[in-house]
């Protein structure tokens, strides 16, 4: 055995001879009952969102662009329909695997 | 227990809003997170309680942030470190006494770690950040690579800490004669 790895041991021992396991002892209850109370904001998101869709449903409506809209589907060939509707996804999903792979920070 | 099953809780948790998987992630890890303030304090037991205490509160209201980068064990350590050196920067700012008598008086006035004396005199032959980074991984059995996310330094740097740690350790426990103990 060299001298690092008697060092090491040594160390090993030393700190597990201290090493104890604490009781809970009522810890988590208390932790428990003294946790803030959570607030639900997620209706702001849906309110937003219904707000967004219905004022668009109205402006494509309104100006035609929705009739106008499927009309050209119905007359589009299947595999220019397939192409349009898979593209988006797909330059989407290969724009979120680029920027999970450069996001190597760690966060809390 | 298994990342998995912390995985299983905090899912249950952020998606259900079920406290009681929360409670169960709190029930896992107090005693390691309780003993890591309690050494870092020189066993103070009253001190620990409540920075474990605070630890949890945190990781509860930003546990929506937890991106499973790393195991949910190493994100609890990095928020307790954080909460140790904020309330260490705090209470240098309004107390400016001995260190070592307060550690002392506490070593000596808790149930917890009276028989530990020898233990947090060894600690004190270190600096706080070799102090961390020892307890870290011998007592809480970190990797470098997962001391270095909890203390946020580079890797090289824990790896200097626990150099200088050991072997101011060592000298001391030489000196002391540890091993005939």
């Amino acid at each position: 055995m060299t001298k690092n790895e008697k060092t090491e041991e040594k160390l090993k021992e030393f700190f597990k001879t201290y090493k104890t396991e604490i009781p809970d002892n009522g810890f988590s209850s208390k932790v428990m009952h003294q946790l803030p109370a959570e607030k639900d904001h997620s209706w702001i998101v849906w309110l937003i969102g219904a707000a967004g869709i219905s004022f668009l449903l109205y402006f494509y409506i309104h100006t035609g662009i929705l009739l106008n809209f499927i009309e050209n589907l119905l007359v589009m060939h299947f595999d220019t329909l397939l192409i349009s509707i898979t593209v988006f996804p797909l330059i989407c999903g290969i724009a979120i695997l680029l920027w999970e792979k450069t996001k190597k920070t760690f966060s809390i | 227990m298994s990342n998995r099953d912390d995985l299983y809780w905090i899912t249950q948790f952020t998606l259900i809003g079920d406290n009681k998987a929360f409670e169960k992630l709190i029930g896992k890890y107090q005693s390691p997170i309780r003993r890591f303030f309690l050494n870092l304090t020189m066993g103070d037991a009253s001190l620990s309680d409540d920075l474990a205490q605070e630890t949890f509160m945190k990781a509860f209201v930003n546990i929506h942030s937890f991106q499973a980068l790393s195991n949910f064990s190493t994100w609890l350590y990095r928020i307790a470190y954080n909460v140790y050196y904020d309330s260490v920067r705090t209470r240098k700012q309004f107390i400016e006494l001995n260190v070592p008598e307060v550690d002392l008086y506490h070593q000596t006035n808790n149930a917890f770690s009276a028989e530990k004396i020898d233990f947090y005199k060894a600690l004190q032959q270190l600096k706080k950040e070799e102090q961390t980074a020892l307890i870290l991984h011998y007592m809480e059995d970190k990797t470098q690579k997962e001391i270095a996310k909890i203390m946020n330094c580079p890797q090289g740097t824990v790896k200097t800490y626990l150099l200088k740690g050991r072997t101011k350790l060592i000298d001391y426990l030489n000196n002391e004669g540890y091993d005939k103990k």
